[in-house]
């Protein structure tokens, strides 16, 4: 489901619920007096904004109920009718109802229809306002509706009830009544041009006597799907007691074949199953059980496992036996569960599938290369569940991709769907490959992608399309009971209390970590066994208390972090949401302009404040527009210039310390400086002369000028002067700053730079002798614990051998100049984390690996923010300050240290 | 003389691969992907069978395949990704008037129907057609 319409669905929630809170009141209160004009109005434009809401939802069954009420209300106040005591059960009635199929509409998305008899009710009432003039409004049918008018569905309800009732007769009894009722409804069916049921019906009337009973079973079906579908009685219920007797002897004497020709003659079973199943359609209470037993005809193993249940089945209908469904429906949940334990790898592996909130029931037959990939997955290690996103080519060559893709990666569940406007394919897949391997695999077997994404999963994915349906939840919570508007300056003051809970609660837990009570009750202990003995049992009391404090300390410390990280989680939501709503916008762009174009957004799992995606969004969209019009060129106008047809536009985040950066690549034409100026002299941003000792950076800087346009055209897109003044605002607003590089004929980059209020970040834990210090994951290419004899001096630098390429080594401490107590690590091994940039890899050498952890990175002080390598602190559950590693800044001072030679050598010795 | 199909599925990728895959051993006379267009198809043409794909419908797919085994004398097999051997979802389907389910590999979309699987669901339809 993408993101739109889960929101669209949750903003229905939440409005139409404030609506029926409003509603309510206003009717319970109707019963003792009267409402009055305001209340009656207020009445009337709840259900008509209900109506609204539902109409946008395609909620066609809810729409016309609520236009029904409104049609009611309208004649209330209008003064034409009085809300009495006759009414109000019918509103009341009505409200119910729409309750309902809201409900059903947010939490299963179905559209359900409105119960006829209460719309023909509502009808009525309004009617009787003697008002002629009205307008009902057309009964608007449901998707998918066997007849366009109701009433035609009424009528044939009834024409059933009439008819089937006495349907048995034809196993015994006056057969010609019956005969000529089932001609009547046949013709009624063929009216309806309900095939399938006409055709049962004409081979029924044609049939002997000895095969009549599976047509009957047919025709019964048939009638009870007809009645649930169209919520109406048919008479087949009243039908079913005629025949049992005869369907019941059926039953059992198919069962009694269908036993001895699964010992015998297995190719004739699946015929006799599809019998069983036949019968007991028509209403037989047999648990399911035909329809498992059908299913489980394939093999010889299978077939062996049902014969209790066909066993059953057979002295469950037989002659002599009375109400057999509790044994039936039992036999039939052994069945289910022997039949679904066939596949041992399936519960852990639903565990684990559920815990990353993927649809297990989604995981069909797995071959065994996914089961092995899946397995190394549940070991751990570095296997790691990713989700593959490509688009898709024309569909004459989607056959042969998809053969190609199979083959090559062996997805675990894969899902065609059309996100932001391109029909995609998402693959899920074990890998211990990297994003970029996985990137470029996927190229290799299709290189014309014009979108890729890769990620890790993450069950914090919004748009999840392997999230168990909404379909298959039913009864689960709605949106709309799980969902309360929090102003935040509540949030914020809770977070704050939480905070102050969560630092009390980890004082306390030092306090009983280090807590010399239950040494010195030891030695107490000991000293006075000898003593003073009759003290001993007191001590004992002592102890025994002592440990249960600790013990439920730890589990209030728990709980009060798990409260903690969860507050954390309220405000952030992932930059995807923002940069989701971009790849059709841009894709619809490129085609109006007749330019091709391959979009790329990636935010890489980056989680930001939600007020900052909302400042973020309106810039971001004016640069692409600007990037797609004014930047990229026309495929002529590329190959003329040398370039590939397709042009390039990326949107990237990335995250250092507490400062994002999002990017707007593009590989157009550039920036023609020279026209910038001219322009910003022609509107008299700048004089001439004054211009000319601009350098190109400044000029650039006219970019930004509220109504500066280099465009000689206006189109509809850019080119009107609005849009980068306001992408600049919005982000001075967030305390950033935009900056422009571009090489003519080779493109622009857009870089916003912003600091981060609150930010998560995935972080790797290590602790150097003094301080605890965290390195955010995405530089972290490897870590590692190596022997201290692995460590070389490479023309005087300190290095280790890592995959055949000399790394030059640093320790921690010396790079950030932390005071260091203990310079002479104790034991044999470095804990060595990898670091990897653009150009430069080096090992850091730490005291200790702790961990990954997910932490709030927050806006540093001043004077942290001053150190050299260092781009937050953040706090640990223990109270403790952990410094966050930049990236940048660290790489920095590693190559200010490296010893010069070192690059020669590692050149030489890596080749 | 191939037996006639009349192709249900809701989402397009996998209708136009299904058609493809299916289009030399059926004759594909109709293909539908809204509940609207299913009932009316199935109406309106004559099949041998219905190959009704139950995946991601916004309505109850079991309600459709009642709906369509009442508007066509075709018999249905349904293809799912939720319906393995002993689901529920496969038993209500089959109490709902499919002569047989067909559970699909992984996930929605099975990208493998040019190997085996598809030559599966080809046996599995001609079994069902054949009256």
């Amino acid at each position: 489901m993408n993101v739109d319409s889960t929101q669209l669905i949750e903003q229905f929630a939440i409005e139409t619920q404030e609506h029926l809170d409003a509603v309510e009141p206003v009717l319970l209160q109707a019963e003792w007096a009267t409402p009055d004009k305001a209340a009656t109005a207020a009445l009337f434009r709840a259900f008509h904004s209900i109506k609204g809401l539902a109409r946008l939802l395609e909620l066609r069954g809810l729409e016309s109920l609520a236009n029904h009420v409104e049609s009611l209300l309208g004649e209330i106040r209008a003064e034409r009718l009085v809300l009495d005591a006759k009414l109000l059960p019918l509103l009341l009635e009505a409200l119910d109802n729409i309750r309902q199929l809201r409900e059903q509409g947010i939490v299963n998305g179905i559209d359900a229809e409105a119960p006829p008899s209460l719309l023909e009710r509502l009808d009525a009432a309004t009617r009787s306002a003697g008002n002629a003039a009205i307008e009902t409004s057309p009964h608007i049918p449901g998707e998918g509706a066997l007849h366009d008018d109701a009433d035609t569905l009424a009528y044939f309800a009834e024409l059933l009830c009439e008819c089937l009732p006495n349907i048995g007769d034809l196993t015994g009894g006056d057969t010609a009544q019956i005969m000529e009722d089932l001609d009547v409804l046949m013709i009624g069916a063929e009216r309806l041009q309900l095939n399938g049921l006409r055709n049962h019906l004409a081979r029924l009337i044609a049939a002997p006597r000895s095969g009549q009973i599976d047509l009957i079973a047919l025709v019964l079906a048939d009638a009870r799907r007809f009645g649930r579908i169209a919520g109406l009685d048919t008479g087949a219920e009243q039908a079913l007691i005629g025949v049992m007797p005869a369907l019941r002897q059926a039953m059992a004497a198919t069962a009694e074949a269908l036993e001895q020709t699964l010992s015998g003659d297995p190719a004739a079973a699946p015929a006799l199953a599809e019998r069983l199943l036949r019968l007991a359609a028509a209403g037989l209470n047999d648990g399911g059980l035909a329809a498992l037993v059908l299913q489980s005809m394939g093999d010889e193993a299978s077939r062996a496992r049902v014969m209790p249940a066909v066993r059953l089945l057979a002295t469950g209908f037989g002659p002599d036996a009375t109400d057999a469904s509790d044994f039936l429906a039992m036999e039939a949940e052994r069945l289910r569960e022997a039949m679904l334990a066939e596949r041992p790898w399936a519960p852990q592996l639903r565990k684990a599938l559920e815990g990353r909130a993927i649809d297990p029931d989604l995981l069909g037959e797995p071959d065994a290369e996914a089961l092995r990939q899946l397995a190394a997955m549940l070991e751990g290690g570095q296997h790691r569940l990713m989700a593959v996103t490509l688009s898709l080519p024309p569909s004459a060559e989607r056959p042969g991709l998809f053969d190609r893709l199979w083959r090559e990666f062996h997805p675990a569940l894969a899902q065609a769907s059309v996100s932001a406007g391109i029909d995609v394919l998402a693959m899920l897949m074990v890998s211990s490959q990297t994003k970029a391997a996985l990137r470029a695999r996927v190229l290799d077997v299709y290189g014309e992608a014009v979108f890729i994404d890769v990620r890790e999963f993450d069950s914090q994915s919004f748009d999840n399309p392997w999230a168990r349906s909404k379909m298959a939840t039913a009864g689960g919570a709605g949106v709309g009971d799980s969902q309360v508007r929090v102003p935040v300056e509540i949030l914020d003051r809770l977070f704050g209390r939480i905070g102050e809970f969560f630092t009390i609660s980890s004082a306390l837990n030092v306090l009983i970590v280090d807590s010399q009570v239950p040494t010195i009750l030891q030695r107490l202990t000991d000293h006075l066994m000898t003593a003073a003995p009759e003290l001993v049992p007191g001590i004992d009391v002592l102890q025994r208390q002592q440990n249960d404090l600790s013990q439920i300390e730890a589990e209030v410390h728990r709980l009060v972090s798990l409260v903690h990280e969860a507050t954390l989680g309220l405000r952030v939501i992932p930059l995807d949401v923002v940069f989701n709503r971009f790849p059709r916008m841009v894709r619809e762009m490129a085609r109006a302009h007749g330019k091709m174009v391959r979009f790329e957004a990636r935010a890489d799992g980056i989680k930001v404040d939600k007020g900052m995606t909302e400042l973020l969004a309106d810039p971001l969209m004016h640069m692409l527009r600007n990037a797609l019009d004014h930047g990229v060129e026309g495929p002529e106008e590329r190959v003329a210039a040398n370039k590939p047809s397709m042009a390039s536009i990326r949107l990237t985040a990335v995250q250092n310390g507490n400062r994002i950066a999002v990017e707007i690549v593009d590989d157009g034409r550039g920036i023609d400086s020279e026209r910038v100026r001219l322009r910003a002299v022609a509107q008299g941003l700048v004089t001439e002369a004054e211009s000319l000792k601009l350098s190109r950076d400044q000029i650039y800087r006219f970019i930004f000028a509220a109504g500066f346009s280099t465009a000689d055209q206006v189109t509809d897109t850019s080119g009107r002067g609005v849009g980068m003044d306001v992408a600049l605002i919005n982000v001075s607003r967030l305390g950033g700053r935009i900056d422009v590089q571009s090489i003519p004929g080779q493109g622009t980059t857009f870089r916003l730079d912003m600091p981060l209020s609150a930010a998560m970040q995935t972080v790797l834990l290590a602790e150097t002798s003094v301080q605890m210090v965290a390195f955010p994951e995405r530089m972290v290419a490897e870590a590692a614990t190596v022997s201290k004899s692995v460590v070389q001096y490479v023309n005087g630098q300190r290095a280790i051998l890592m995959h055949d390429r000399f790394l030059p080594l640093f320790r921690l401490a010396d790079l950030l100049k932390l005071p260091d107590t203990d310079s002479t690590q104790a034991g044999d091994d470095l804990a060595i984390i990898i670091v990897t940039t653009k150009q430069f890899r080096y090992g850091v050498e730490v005291e200790r690996i702790l961990r990954r952890h997910e932490m709030l990175i927050r806006e540093t002080h001043p004077r942290i923010s001053q150190l050299p390598g260092i781009g937050g602190v953040s706090t640990l559950g223990t109270d403790r300050i952990v410094l966050v590693v930049d990236q940048d800044g660290l790489t920095e001072l590693a190559r200010a240290a490296v010893v010069p030679g070192m690059r020669t050598a590692q050149r030489a010795a890596g080749s | 003389m191939p037996f006639r199909l009349l192709l249900v599925c809701c989402e397009q990728t996998l209708s136009h691969l299904l058609r493809d895959r299916l289009a030399g051993a059926f004759n594909v006379v109709g293909t539908a992907t809204t509940p609207d267009e299913a009932i009316a198809t199935a109406r309106s043409v004559e099949a041998d069978v219905i190959l009704f794909d139950a995946d991601l419908w916004k309505v109850e797919a079991v309600d459709l395949i009642a709906k369509l085994s009442l508007v066509s004398a075709a018999p249905i097999l349904a293809l799912s990704s939720h319906a393995a051997p002993g689901s529920l979802a496969g038993v209500a389907m089959l109490e709902s008037g499919a002569r047989s389910v067909v559970p699909k590999g992984r996930g929605q979309l099975p990208l493998d129907l040019s190997g085996e699987r598809g030559e599966m669901l080809v046996a599995a339809l001609t079994r069902a057609a054949t009256p």
